[in-house]
């Protein structure tokens, strides 16, 4: 399924006045990238040289973000940070999940948006299990008044914590 | 409040991962009835968790006249204390892994999905470096 996804490049820097570039690429399986540009002029430049290929572009500003997403719910992630989620049942701690469905790779400048994720080939994603609490009772109070009905339900959420262990654009 | 184990573990799980419960011990009675789970458990059970884990320092002491508790030590100095009156070995081995799994912090409720210390990559927006508007 993730050989037939795509992924757009955009400029997320606000002072680009000019239409930003746009770059489809095709699936890994086919044949290498071709850079289809916009209606500016600037990127026919951008073609075919690996120093300035668009993830290279994205790669050389060094600080990345990812929106992973993971059991259907999108977490805007960086290096380091940690995941709070639901309980997971068949993970232990240590346990290193690759993160593989990934909407939004980017960088200051740059980000490339996956249609609907980035193709894998373009990063490498990992999060470590460091933890299984339990969360803080949460209570929930409803209550219809004049009508003799209120109701106390109590829950303590089951969490799994994963930490982003390695967050990497890949050199194309 | 017990001084930390050791050095704390800053971004625990990015290098190496540190398993953060150091020891566990087992308090029962010999003589009472809801020790009676527990010494089964004891028995039973727990040398398997031993050796699956051997990180974790298992400690077993008889308590008398009291009920039957599990104490965890993490490596922050917290410990978690966990009553197991009453319980088969079933439920107690449930809560060995409830304290297994756990870090040590105060339970907290997380409010949000992503916790964070780094600064966003790409800025806080400014009106001085945006494009103006227009209408």
């Amino acid at each position: 399924a993730v050989a037939s996804s795509t992924s757009r490049l955009f400029s997320t820097t606000c002072s680009a006045s000019q239409a930003t570039p746009t770059v489809t690429t095709p699936s890994p399986a086919g044949s290498g990238e071709g850079v289809s540009p916009s209606s500016t002029a600037s990127v026919s430049s951008v073609a075919s040289s690996s120093s300035s290929s668009p993830i290279n572009l994205l790669r050389d500003q060094l600080r990345y973000y990812a929106v992973a997403e993971i059991k259907n719910r999108p977490y805007l992630i960086t290096k380091n940070d940690i995941i709070v989620l639901d309980r997971l049942k068949d993970v232990q701690l240590g346990d290193v999940i690759e993160l593989t469905q990934i909407k939004e790779l980017g960088s200051k400048d740059y980000a490339i948006k996956g249609q609907p994720y980035v193709s894998p080939e373009y990063f490498s994603i990992k999060a470590t299990v460091i933890e299984q609490p339990k969360g803080k009772i949460v209570e929930t109070f409803k209550k219809k008044r004049r009508k003799h009905f209120q109701r106390r339900y109590h829950i303590k959420p089951l969490h799994t914590l994963l930490r982003v262990s390695e967050l990497e654009v890949k050199a194309q | 409040m017990p001084a930390p184990l050791a050095h704390p573990v800053l971004k625990n799980g990015v290098g190496a991962f540190i398993p953060q419960c150091r020891r566990l011990v087992f308090h029962y009675c010999e003589r009472s009835g809801s020790s009676r789970g527990m010494i089964e458990y004891l028995k039973k059970d727990l040398i398997q968790f031993a050796k699956e884990h051997p990180h974790v320092e298992v400690i077993v002491t008889p308590r008398p006249s009291k009920h039957p508790v599990i104490r965890g030590l993490y490596l922050n100095g917290r410990d978690k204390v966990v009553c197991v009156r009453n319980m088969e070995p079933k439920d107690i081995s449930g809560k060995v892994t409830l304290l297994k799994e756990s870090a040590g912090n105060r339970m907290k409720v997380f409010n949000k999905p992503v916790i964070s210390t780094t600064e966003s990559v790409r800025g806080i927006w400014s009106p001085f470096h945006a494009a103006p508007h227009k209408i």
